[in-house]
């Protein structure tokens, strides 16, 4: 597999569209990342992330239905690809391979 | 209670910006953050936040390309259909486009003569740092200003004002300025040459002459040299190379001249133009330290940053250290700073970029200078006729907009917005419009010829300068657009329902607005015509009107100043001749291009300010001068060469005994210049002795000579004898001198070609102006008739004849017409008064100018309206309610 290239902001909202798990669109996503890192990142950024995943194939979309609320618009739901996950998991594997290697800290910290 | 939405600004503008296809959820989106914040914050930091979420989201993955209507699908079904609609409607547009081409033709010719006429000297580096001084005086209730100044103020200038960087001079007078006998040393022939000028090396660098030839920082330098134009070079000299080549004037082998240089040739929007410049270090005149004689041009260039006003107040006391002690002397005028009667005679400053169109009353001029009110004029009229052109255009797209009246019910049915449509019409124009500049640039080509020689200019197309395809590109959309715009509006606003339905009145309410422009048109020609015939009288008033002297069959023979004393003896042959009534030998003529001077008198034992009379010809003229120029004694007698006292006797002319205080001017004493006194032993009746846009002003004719020319008046009709005879005659006494003449009446209209090149052009513009109004009203007409072709139909199937059907035609237009008139002739009355005040002595305008005009107007616009009346009168009824 090639070498994966996921920004770290991508990367963060990959994360919460996999948390979020088929409730992902750009709203959910901006207030679950703000619940949990307290970065408050204005929407546009996250449509704009949003859309390079799904040009890199990490996440599909599709309509919601319609609701009255949003003017009656409809909203654009995201769940992650297998492809997603796996550049995920690389990532993360690197990171724990990198982690590991630090001297003098114990390894299996963290994890359960 | 209202839900809370956000600007609806910013969301229009997401919505123009944003890909339709992220759209809906983008907005959907902030849309549900802006209620959130609604609630959990308030609803104008909602408002604000969404504001600035619509203004981030402007990224590169989310705006569309612009949709420019240049590149839609409906752009080029819009433009099949206007080039459809224009060929289907050939006539129609045929007459469009000939009033457009027709008044942009004219404009474009009327702008490129003013864009010539505004930038004289524009090509002088420094331009606006370059001041002409001139000679102002202001002397107890005489103001005045002329060109010639005295020899030393330039270089006093340039060492008294350290703001003065250059002061450079010109002398077209003296010696061996003007025209001259030329020949190369060792020809034997001479030929006549004219544009010969004094200047010093100082002019040369302030203007930046460039030279072809030679060194152009040392040309003048030195005495007895000459520096030429190509245009001679060429002339004598051919390609070879003409500097240090030595040249005599006038047969004078004691001053040879040597070239030193070469001119480029000059821009034609130079202010002056010389052939021959000769050094002024050998005129020994220029190194005259005298503040009294004015014969001088002095130009000044300053230093950067100077200012002209600043060095202009410090003129008073220039004047009274330097011209002051002659002015005491010599005529008693005291120019002190703050003398008692305000009196100043000095320098004022004239900018180099004023000079070509703002030296109206600044004589005399190197060469002829244009006048800015020309140019406001000639603008005007290049704006009325283009208008007239819109006009006409407007016109008929509005009258016949029910032609077009089902497509736009189509179209609208179809789903066509009105801007588009509104895009659509305007495209149409604009394609008209394109269409007829191009007609209009070839021509306004075609007739640069003749336009060029009737306004004496020189101009041509510059087709290779980038502003005026800028301006010819910007002002086809201009035009495209203004006039397009209001069909476009009127005829976009049909309702699809009532076209289709075929209920459509034809532009019942458009009418109003129509028929104002109508009357636009004709009220502007009615005003061209009124100028044009009023200028016309007044040039056949000034050829007509008694000058006080007698200019036809006068021959002037010049140059006799050669002969020195024998011009007297050559004049007494000449005389002699049977075909001479009167030959006398002078310089002195009443038309224009003969010296003029300006001189001091007063009455004998006056010594107030007040007796003395300023800016006094003084001629010196022989005892045949009056028989032979017809002007009549009044009082007193002519000269008589047998009276030996006679060589102090003046004659005075109306105006000057006037002013001098005379009511009885014979047997009076005047004192002069350099108190000289002169009897005076008879007054002559007035006449025009310059320009009639002059009042006449004071002549004192001494009994002396001047020699420049014999003038003769022929008795009879023999002119062509007297001419072959003065010319053998001539030669005998000048073998090597051409014989030069010329006819004093020619010289007289020469003075009045500007005038008359005003009338020509009047002329043709009147005659654009109605072609352009007629070919709009005949469109009009001939449509309108075709509207009413039922009507017309039906009222003759009831009993109407063809003259009352014809009568009713006419009659709206006649009404047109009549307003137009009444509009036009107050507007074109006060024109003309203004035009005629430049002249002392003009025609006045009479109501028969007027009805004149409206007559002309009414035959043309009742000639091209019947012959569609005519045409609609006589149709057979039958014919066109067949189709009922």
């Amino acid at each position: 597999m090639s070498r994966v290239n996921l920004g770290e902001f991508e990367e963060l909202v990959l994360l919460v569209v996999a948390v979020l798990h088929g409730n992902a669109y750009g709203v959910s996503v901006l207030e679950e990342l703000n619940a949990q890192t307290g970065r408050s990142i204005n929407i546009s950024a996250i449509h704009a992330a949003l859309r390079r995943l799904e040009k890199k194939g990490f996440v599909t979309s599709d309509w919601s239905e319609a609701t009255t609320e949003r003017g009656g618009r409809r909203k654009r739901l995201f769940t992650v690809t297998k492809a997603g996950m796996a550049s995920l998991e690389q990532v993360r594997d690197t990171r724990m391979t990198l982690w590991n290697r630090i001297p003098g800290i114990s390894p299996n910290l963290n994890f359960g | 209670m209202k839900s809370p939405s956000p600007p609806r600004w910013a969301e229009r503008f997401l919505i123009w910006f944003c890909r339709p296809e992220i759209l809906e959820e983008t907005l959907g989106d902030l849309y549900e953050v802006f209620e959130m914040r609604s609630v959990d914050q308030s609803e104008r930091t909602a408002s604000r936040r969404f504001v600035w979420d619509v203004l981030r989201s402007f990224r590169l993955s989310t705006i569309q390309p612009p949709h420019l209507y240049i590149f839609s699908a409906m752009f080029q079904n819009h433009i099949k259909i206007a080039v459809r609609n224009i060929s289907r409607h050939k006539i129609y547009s045929a007459i469009k486009v000939a009033g457009f081409a027709l008044g942009i033709a004219c404009c474009l010719l009327l702008l490129l003569y003013v864009n010539h006429e505004m930038s004289y000297d524009k090509h002088v580096p420094d331009a606006e740092r370059i001041y002409k001084a001139c000679h102002y005086f202001h002397v107890g209730e005489n103001e005045g200003m002329g060109s010639a100044t005295p020899p030393p103020l330039g270089p006093t200038m340039k060492t008294d004002f350290p703001e003065v960087e250059m002061a450079g001079r010109l002398n077209p007078y003296f010696n061996d300025a003007g025209t001259n006998l030329f020949r190369k040393q060792g020809d034997a022939e001479n030929t006549y040459e004219e544009g010969f000028v004094y200047a010093d090396q100082e002019w040369i660098d302030l203007f930046a002459l460039t030279f072809d030839k030679g060194d152009a920082a040392t040309a003048l330098l030195e005495p007895n040299t000459l520096v030429i134009s190509s245009k001679m070079a060429a002339k004598h000299f051919g390609s070879a190379n003409p500097i240090g080549e030595v040249v005599i004037l006038n047969d004078n082998e004691e001053t040879p001249y040597k070239i030193t240089g070469v001119l480029d040739r000059q821009p034609s929007t130079s202010h002056f133009e010389f052939d021959y410049y000769l050094s002024m270090e050998g005129l020994e005149n220029s190194r005259n330290s005298s503040w009294i004689y004015n014969n001088y041009y002095t130009y000044i260039k300053l230093k950067p940053g100077a200012s002209a006003e600043a060095l202009e107040a410090k003129r008073a006391q220039f004047s009274e250290t330097y011209y002051g002690p002659e002015y005491e002397e010599q005529i008693a005028l005291d120019i002190s700073v703050g003398n008692k009667d305000g009196n100043f005679v000095g320098f004022a400053l004239q900018p180099l970029l004023d000079i070509h169109l703002n030296s109206a009353e600044i004589d005399p001029q190197l060469k002829p200078v244009g006048d800015i009110q020309y140019i406001w004029l000639f603008s005007a009229i290049a704006l009325a006729i283009l208008i007239i052109a819109m006009i006409n255009f407007i016109n008929l797209a509005t009258a016949r907009s029910a032609n077009r009246a089902r497509e736009v019910g189509i179209r609208k049915t179809l789903g066509s917005v009105r801007q588009q449509l509104i895009y659509q019409f305007l495209l149409e124009s604009i394609l008209l419009s394109i269409l007829s500049v191009t007609i209009a640039v070839f021509l306004a080509t075609s007739c640069l010829e003749g336009f060029n020689s009737v306004t004496g200019l020189n101009i041509s197309m510059p087709f290779d300068q980038f502003w005026f395809w800028a301006v010819l590109v910007g002002g086809t959309v201009l035009i495209g657009i203004l006039s397009g715009i209001y069909p476009a509006f009127v005829l976009s606003a049909f309702s699809p329902i009532e076209t289709l339905k075929g209920k459509l009145s034809i532009g019942g309410r458009s009418s109003t607005l129509r028929s104002t422009l109508v009357v636009f048109q004709f009220a502007t020609s009615i005003v061209l015509i009124i100028s044009t015939i009023l200028v016309y009288r007044q040039m056949s008033f000034i050829q007509n009107k008694d000058l006080g002297f007698d200019k036809d069959q006068v021959l002037i023979i010049h140059d006799s100043y050669i002969l020195e004393d024998q011009a007297a003896t050559l004049q007494q042959k000449i005389q002699e001749f049977p075909e001479t009534k009167s030959a006398t030998v002078t310089s002195f003529l009443p038309v224009s291009g003969f010296g003029y001077n300006g001189s001091t008198f007063r009455p004998a034992g006056k010594e107030g300010i007040e007796d003395r009379v300023g800016d006094v010809q003084h001629w010196y003229v022989d005892d045949q001068y009056f028989e032979t120029l017809g002007i009549n004694l009044v009082e007193g007698r002519n000269f008589d060469a047998k009276m030996g006292t006679d060589s102090a006797a003046v004659v005075l002319n109306e105006t000057a005994a006037r002013k001098l205080g005379f009511d009885q001017a014979v047997g009076q004493r005047v004192i002069g210049l350099n108190d000289q006194t002169f009897n005076v032993v008879g007054v002559v009746e007035d006449f025009h002795w310059e320009s009639l846009q002059q009042n006449i002003g004071p002549i004192v004719l001494s009994y002396g000579s001047s020699n420049s020319t014999i003038t003769l008046k022929a008795s009879g009709s023999e002119m062509a004898s007297l001419i072959q005879k003065s010319k053998a005659a001539w030669t005998d006494f000048a073998p090597t001198q051409p014989f030069r003449y010329s006819f004093l009446d020619e010289r007289f209209e020469e003075m009045y070609e500007g005038e008359e090149r005003v009338g020509t052009i009047f002329a043709a513009f009147s005659i654009l102006a109605i072609l352009i109004a007629c070919l709009g009203m005949f469109a009009l007409a001939a449509y309108l008739a075709e509207q009413r072709i039922k009507e017309i139909s039906i009222r003759k199937v009831l009993g109407a004849s063809a003259n009352s059907v014809f009568v009713l035609l006419i009659k709206n237009f006649l009404w047109l017409i009549g307003i137009a008139f009444v509009i036009g002739v107050p507007i074109g009355w006060y024109l003309m008064n203004e035009w005629l005040q430049r002249f002392a002595y003009g025609t006045s305008i009479g109501p028969d100018v007027f009805i004149i005009a409206g007559i002309i107007v009414i035959l043309i616009a009742l000639a091209t309206v019947s012959y569609q009346a005519i045409r609609v009168a006589t149709t057979n009824p039958a014919e066109s309610l067949a189709g009922e």
